[in-house]
């Protein structure tokens, strides 16, 4: 266990009557589903707050609340670049992409594709879009288990069972509308925790310690970094790597992954849809900071408040059954290191303003690699005592941070936030391979195979089957997990991998319309093949695999074209 | 709430202000006033 050694009652009625309240609330409003159309897009009846906060639900899983602040704590502010690229690609979908789905009244992205090429192109960026999210929604549901399992004292599979089941009995029942009124409600109790936690932070700082000296030392000691323009293609986070390549990612999440094109679609009108996404493109970028800095100012909490020896306890505890002896020592250096540590950062608040200033600084940046010292000795530690634990213990900061030196009350809030923002994020995931499983492949096979039309019910049977389906994968998969190393991560890049190509099959669909079905396939897969070689023979970050794969299948496919022989254009292209 | 009887047209103007363009300068606008704040405050805390 992390902190205390269990919840207080008045936390669990928080964060139990939350997460309760808000299921049987969604349950409630959507009930009456009659339909695949209502399963898929809620009737279209939804306004846009509703659909903006269902989209910054969807992007935002509890990663961003267990990982985000700990990453600032570590790396500081530079991951707010991630986001530079967002109000642009918001701006582009709202004005491109949303009248063309609109006009053609699709209900999957993947849909769109065969009216302007052909099946096999709909076919092949709905299964790269299956296999992609239906991982991605599985460490949706294993990545915050973990954690929670050990802060809440429950084995990892029952987390993993509890939460899946959950989130999968209210969408299979109440379809898109469900899982878009749920979001609109987690994503306010999400933003509430939020403020909470950055004024708790901030209140807990010591006397004489103001926000603008908290904010000096972070900066003192590299954690004030929201801004580099240095252009560095290895430099995972800077201005050119998140307005660039993060337009390319975010262009492609929001305009081709299904499980946010159906937050949109499921708009009243066109207006509405455009409204939803621009709301997200106003507010994301200021949440993320507002996220990264409550770290920052956690960072700077720990300055003057002594931190662990290593935020997870319950692995340091494993290191300390048999290496007693060690872990003492690291304890005894580390409250050395740290008394130096606080010294040091009272002395440069005093000297701020003065010619003694920047020797303070020297001063508090030595005493501070002298502490940072120590953490690695004690991850050094975990890895010679258990070589296949994680030694990083970044996840575990903003938690031990809550359970540790929030009031009652208030931690059972901070969970329902990381419980409400898995949920709403997993809900988007199965909602979504559901409804592409039955529209783009059963649905379309059957049309294929010359089949008439079911009944609308025996549609939705099928949606709300192939929804659970892919739940028990979900579930499965994260079950299993942790027999991966470094699961999370490689997802993550996995994804990136994909989306370029994805999102490259798309501006050839939207902006060159000359392009047909042939070419754009070819390019596809000589695109894709080209990020792969990337990935392996190369040292360029991540980000940037979004833009050139895009880029590479614009390319090709206008290659191949040009040297293939004329065809005629059909009228639904030039539409 | 009020329910509509239809699907409103594509090229429906925003429900405030008149036209599409003036939201995206908004959003632009808004930015590039959070890259402003952002390199002030790297610049002032460094």
């Amino acid at each position: 266990m992390t902190g205390r050694a269990a919840l207080a009652w008045q936390d669990w009625v928080v964060l139990i009557g939350t997460i309760a309240a808000i299921v049987l609330y969604g349950g409630w409003r959507s009930r009456g589903m009659r339909s695949v159309d209502s399963f898929v897009r809620g009737d279209a009846q939804l306004r846009w707050p509703t659909i903006g906060l269902s989209i910054m639900a969807t992007q935002a899983s509890a990663i961003t609340f267990l990982s985000t602040p700990g990453q600032a704590f570590d790396d500081g502010m530079r991951f707010v670049q991630f986001y530079l690229g967002l109000p642009l690609a918001m701006i582009v979908i709202s004005a491109v992409f949303v009248p063309v789905y609109y006009r053609l009244k699709v209900r999957t992205a993947y849909e769109y594709l065969e009216h302007r090429f052909d099946a096999r192109v709909r076919l092949l960026v709905g299964a790269l879009f299956l296999v992609g999210r239906g991982l991605a929604t599985g460490i949706t549901i294993y990545a915050p288990s973990i954690i929670l399992s050990q802060i809440l004292g429950w084995p990892l599979q029952a987390t993993i069972w509890a939460m899946g089941l959950v989130v999968v009995v209210y969408t299979v029942l109440g379809g898109t509308r469900a899982v878009s009124i749920t979001q609109t409600h987690q994503m306010v109790v999400m933003l509430t925790g939020l403020f909470v936690a950055a004024i708790v932070v901030v209140l807990r700082l010591p006397d004489g310690v103001s926000l603008g000296g908290a904010v000096k030392i972070a900066g003192a000691l590299g954690r004030m970094n929201p801004i580099s323009f240095d252009f560095d293609l290895d430099s995972r986070y800077n201005i050119w790597s998140g307005v660039i390549g993060g337009f390319f990612l975010q262009l492609s999440y929001f305009g081709t992954d299904q499980s946010q094109v159906q937050r949109y679609l499921s708009g009243r009108s066109v207006a509405e849809s455009r409204l939803g996404l621009l709301f997200n493109g106003l507010f994301k970028v200021p949440m993320q900071f507002l996220i990264l800095f409550t770290g920052v100012m956690v960072f700077v909490f720990y300055v003057f408040s002594r931190p662990p020896v290593h935020f997870d306890r319950p692995t340091m505890a494993r290191v300390e059954a048999n290496h007693g002896a060690e872990v003492a020592a690291l304890d005894a250096r580390q409250d050395q290191a740290f008394g130096e540590r606080r010294a040091a950062a009272i002395v440069y608040l005093g000297a701020l303003g003065s010619p003694d200033e920047d020797t303070a600084r020297g001063a508090l940046r030595a005493a501070a690699d002298r502490f940072d010292h120590v953490h690695n000795d004690a991850k050094a530690l975990i890895h010679q005592a258990l070589p296949a634990a994680e030694t990083r213990d970044t996840d575990f900061v903003f938690l031990s941070f809550v359970l540790e030196h929030l009031p009652i009350g208030l931690v059972g809030l901070l969970l329902a936030v990381i419980l409400c923002a898995a949920m709403s994020a997993v809900a988007s995931g199965l909602i979504a391979l559901g409804v592409t499983t039955t529209v783009d492949f059963y649905l379309r096979i059957r049309q294929g195979l010359g089949r008439p039309p079911a009944s609308a019910i025996h549609d939705l049977r099928v949606s709300q089957a192939a929804t659970i389906a892919w739940a028990a994968i979900a579930i499965g998969f994260a079950s299993v997990a942790s027999l991966f190393a470094n699961l999370i991560e490689a997802v993550n890049i996995l994804g990136s991998i994909f989306y370029g190509p994805i999102l490259g099959v798309f501006v050839v669909a939207l902006f060159l319309r000359r392009v047909t079905a042939l070419p754009v396939l070819i390019g596809a897969i000589a695109a894709q093949a080209l990020i792969v070689v990337l990935f392996f023979a190369s040292h360029i970050a991540f980000l940037w695999y979004n833009a050139l794969g895009c880029a590479a299948v614009i390319a090709v496919s206008l290659v191949v074209q040009a040297v293939s022989p004329a065809r005629p254009v059909t009228p639904q292209v030039a539409s | 709430m009020s329910e509509p009887s239809g699907p409103s047209p594509i090229d429906q103007p925003p429900p405030f202000w008149s036209r599409w363009s003036q939201l995206y300068w908004l959003v632009g606008g808004l930015l590039a006033a959070d890259v402003l704040v952002f390199w002030l405050l790297t610049r002032w805390a460094s």
